[in-house]
């Protein structure tokens, strides 16, 4: 569960998150809408612990952000622009992740590739890449560690018809799994299908929470 | 349009955070330049008034024209600017080639003008920026120490402040310091926004921001061993010679032309090629 | 454990796929080497006996004390910082490119910002010894190519002709301190310094920092300017009042702590962001 009392966020004078207060439940898919720089990222930052809050605090499980934690345990992010290694291929930028944690071995992060439709035995270095296989690697990345935490930005970017429909089926897995999960995605269609609460963003405030 | 995109430029380059840094950093080194010089002229000028210094004073040794920041061979100030001017000059703007590039902002660019003028206008930028961000210190030091130190004219029958008569502009050294000054000014500027323009070059090579623009500095450094090791004689090294007094040997007109056109073709060369060939990948 | 995990990644990925970087150092050791040995023909000496440690004091022999009150122009040592300022800029890219893109991934990973730093640290002894390794490692190389000497002793007329130097009663522990560990310690606690910097400032004036303190180091004879340590015509070798080598470890060290343990504090709240989000206001006003 993850907790955030009156959280605001300020970058050089400018606040991009105001004063939000907010529950995440575990097994719940929270979807974030709003317009551009409505602060839908920052959010996410704050919550992967990537930035801290200028005011008030986040809660995981109970253990505070930035004192008790520096990061979220059991964390998928896919956050910014997908970037890996240009010199690797997608298993070995996958691996190269996996083994700093050690959770899983080279069974799963094959399966996370399969899941987003890359193959595992595919030698194309990362640079070779298009936009839209680097979005799934992105993904598979996220995935891969089997996070009780899913944190996923803008996922459906660059992504074909294919790829939206092994999203939607890696979605439905996560959700059976009982991952608590945050996303963001313009298409207004694919995130009232994904989500059980949207949240709508304006200004740094959570202006609608809609349960769906 | 090509007067459009240098005016773009120009003001991406001389009004944005790094050309504001690079003048405070330079300005600070001119301010402690001026301070130190100015207690040191205060102490001769009390001796001398008060009948201390015996014998010949020679007083030329505190003339302005061989003590501002382009000409104090002797002082931290002028060996810390020369020897950071390769960073001086790309800071401002050297380095947005790369960056434009690396961010894929060249293709906005590209399908909207011709890269011809694009670059060109960019090379103009780095240029004028990479030569202000050098004379503009060196002017101010100049119109400070005016303020502080007498402009006597030079001897050279003192061992301060002398230059021997095979060097550069020997001549006007000694009937018309100022205008010797200032042309050394100018040369500085030209070589400065030169430095800043093979920055730009080398953007076409690699990626890396940092690279871009630490390379000119190890290349001056590099020139500046072989010119202490390898080839002594003339003031070789661009650290050195772009000082108005001598710090090794005489300076030679000559060899500072060869580098200006190296560097200007070295850089054209690299742009013209581009401007045909340069894919925004 | 996971420390462990991350310094692997590190020497995985910020020295062993960036050996290429390594190659300049090795030509430039190469370079000076060369350089130097050809010298000895030019100036009569080829009949002395050359030792490597004849090399090394080039290396590391700085700049003697200056006075700008004799009027002579300032000349700097330029293999001196050559060898320094190539050190600092080894380190400078590497720390903060994990802290965008694909960083990012591997920073929520470790779980702890203070891990994350401290391998950063480690990473830079490492970088900052396999570099002065290669040079050290270059230059025994070539004295045996060139069959220079590679006793412990030095050639004082080879040293007093081409370096000016005359050096006090040299024992052999003064030597490996003066040539090996004041300046690799000189240069981890520079590096460590610039990388402590890096979380406040823009890398570049990381590095202009590094770079004016080398700088100022060889201009002024002072404790406060660490270089002064790493410099053997600054040390007790050289001069009697020069600098002592206990004091110059003593220096690294504490600047060491220093620069680790304002890491420390920093990082704990430093936001990790993009360049561009961290100058919003910047941005708006432009706009």
């Amino acid at each position: 569960m993850i907790k955030l009392e009156n959280v605001s966020k300020s970058i050089k004078g400018k606040t991009v998150i105001d004063g939000i207060t907010q529950t995440f439940h575990g097994g719940i898919t929270y979807g974030l809408k709003g317009i551009n720089g409505s602060g839908k990222t920052m959010l996410m930052r704050l919550i992967s612990g990537l930035i801290y809050p200028t005011a008030g605090r986040i809660e995981i499980r109970g253990k505070e952000l930035g004192k008790d934690l520096s990061f979220p345990e059991n964390l998928g992010l896919l956050i910014e622009n997908p970037a890996f290694l240009d010199t690797y291929t997608g298993f070995d930028n996958l691996w190269l992740l996996a083994s700093l944690n050690n959770k899983v071995g080279k069974t799963e992060v094959r399966e996370a590739l399969l899941k987003t439709g890359l193959n595992p035995e595919d030698r194309r270095k990362y640079k070779k890449y298009s936009l839209g296989m680097k979005q799934r690697l992105g993904i598979a990345a996220a995935i891969m560690e089997k996070p009780q935490i899913l944190i996923l930005d803008e996922p459906l970017n660059a992504l074909d018809a294919e790829g939206v429909a092994l999203f939607d089926k890696i979605i439905r897995e996560e959700k059976e799994k009982g991952t608590l999960i945050i996303l963001s995605c313009h298409e207004e269609e694919k995130l009232r299908e994904y989500s059980d609460v949207i949240l709508t963003m304006e200004n740094g405030k959570i202006k609608n929470r809609e349960e769906l | 349009m090509a007067a459009k995109c240098i005016k773009n430029e120009m003001r991406k380059a001389l009004f944005s955070k790094a050309s504001l840094i690079t003048y405070l950093l330079s300005f600070s080194l001119v301010i402690y330049h001026t301070v130190t010089k100015a207690e040191i002229y205060n102490e001769f000028y009390t001796a001398y008034q008060t009948g201390e210094v015996q014998g010949n004073p020679m007083i030329t040794a505190v003339s302005l024209y061989c003590n501002w920041l382009g000409a104090d061979v002797t002082s931290f100030a002028t060996s810390a600017f020369f020897f950071l001017f390769p960073i001086i000059a790309v800071m401002p703007y050297g380095w947005s080639m790369a960056g434009e590039i690396k961010s894929g902002y060249t293709k906005n660019v590209i399908s909207r003008i011709p890269r011809k003028v694009y670059f060109f206008s960019k090379y103009f930028a780095a240029f004028v920026s990479g030569a202000l961000a050098v004379m503009i210190p060196l002017l101010l030091s100049f119109l400070l120490m005016s303020l502080v130190l007498p402009a006597l004219h030079m001897e050279n029958i003192y061992p301060y402040g002398v230059i021997g008569e095979r060097s550069m502009w020997a001549e006007l050294y000694y009937s018309n310091p100022f205008l010797y000054s200032m042309l050394y000014v100018l040369l500085d500027g030209i070589f400065s926004g030169l430095t800043a323009c093979i920055s730009m070059a080398f953007a076409f090579f690699t990626r890396s921001q940092v690279s871009v623009v630490l390379m000119p500095f190890f290349l001056m450094l590099l020139l500046d061993y072989i010119d202490t090791n390898v080839l002594p004689g003339w003031e070789l090294s661009p650290v050195r010679f772009l000082q108005a007094l001598p710090v090794v040997n005489e300076r030679s007109g000559v060899i500072d032309l060869a580098f200006c056109l190296a560097f200007a073709v070295f850089t054209l060369g690299i742009i013209l090629y581009k401007e045909r060939k340069y894919e925004a990948l | 454990m996971r420390l462990y995990r991350l310094i692997r990644y590190d020497i995985k990925n910020g020295i062993c796929s960036r050996l290429y970087l390594y190659v300049p150092a090795a030509i430039l050791c190469s370079v000076f080497t060369i350089g130097f040995y050809m010298s000895l023909q030019n100036r009569n000496l080829e009949n002395e006996k050359l030792t490597i440690i004849n090399i090394l004091l080039y290396f590391f022999e700085g700049k003697e004390p200056f006075s700008p009150e004799l009027g002579n122009a300032f000349v700097f040592p330029v293999v001196w910082l050559f060898i320094f300022l190539y050190s600092a800029f080894l380190t400078l890219n590497y720390p903060y490119s994990n802290l965008t893109g694909y960083g990012v991934q591997v920073i929520t990973r470790t779980k702890s910002r203070k891990l994350w730093w401290l391998s950063k640290c480690f990473w830079v002894f490492l970088t900052t010894f396999l570099y002065f390794a290669v040079w050290y490692l270059v230059s025994l190389v070539l004295s045996l190519i060139l069959h220079i000497d590679l006793s412990i002793q030095y050639s004082e007329r080879i040293c007093a002709e081409l370096l000016d130097m005359k050096l006090q009663s040299v024992q052999a522990g003064s030597v490996w301190i003066s040539l090996v560990i004041l300046p690799v310690m000189t240069s981890v606690a520079v590096n460590l310094l610039q990388l402590c910097l890096g979380l406040f400032f823009d890398r570049i004036y990381c590095f202009l920092a590094s770079a004016v303190i080398l700088f100022a180091s060889t201009y002024f004879q002072t404790p406060l300017l660490i270089g002064n340590f790493a410099m053997v015509k600054r040390s007790v070798m050289y001069q009697e009042n020069g600098m002592d080598f206990t004091q110059g470890i003593i220096a690294c060290v504490a600047l060491i702590i220093l620069s680790i343990g304002a890491g420390f504090w920093r990082i704990r709240k430093y936001d990790i962001l993009k360049k561009h989000e961290r100058g919003l206001q910047q941005e708006a006003e432009d706009d």
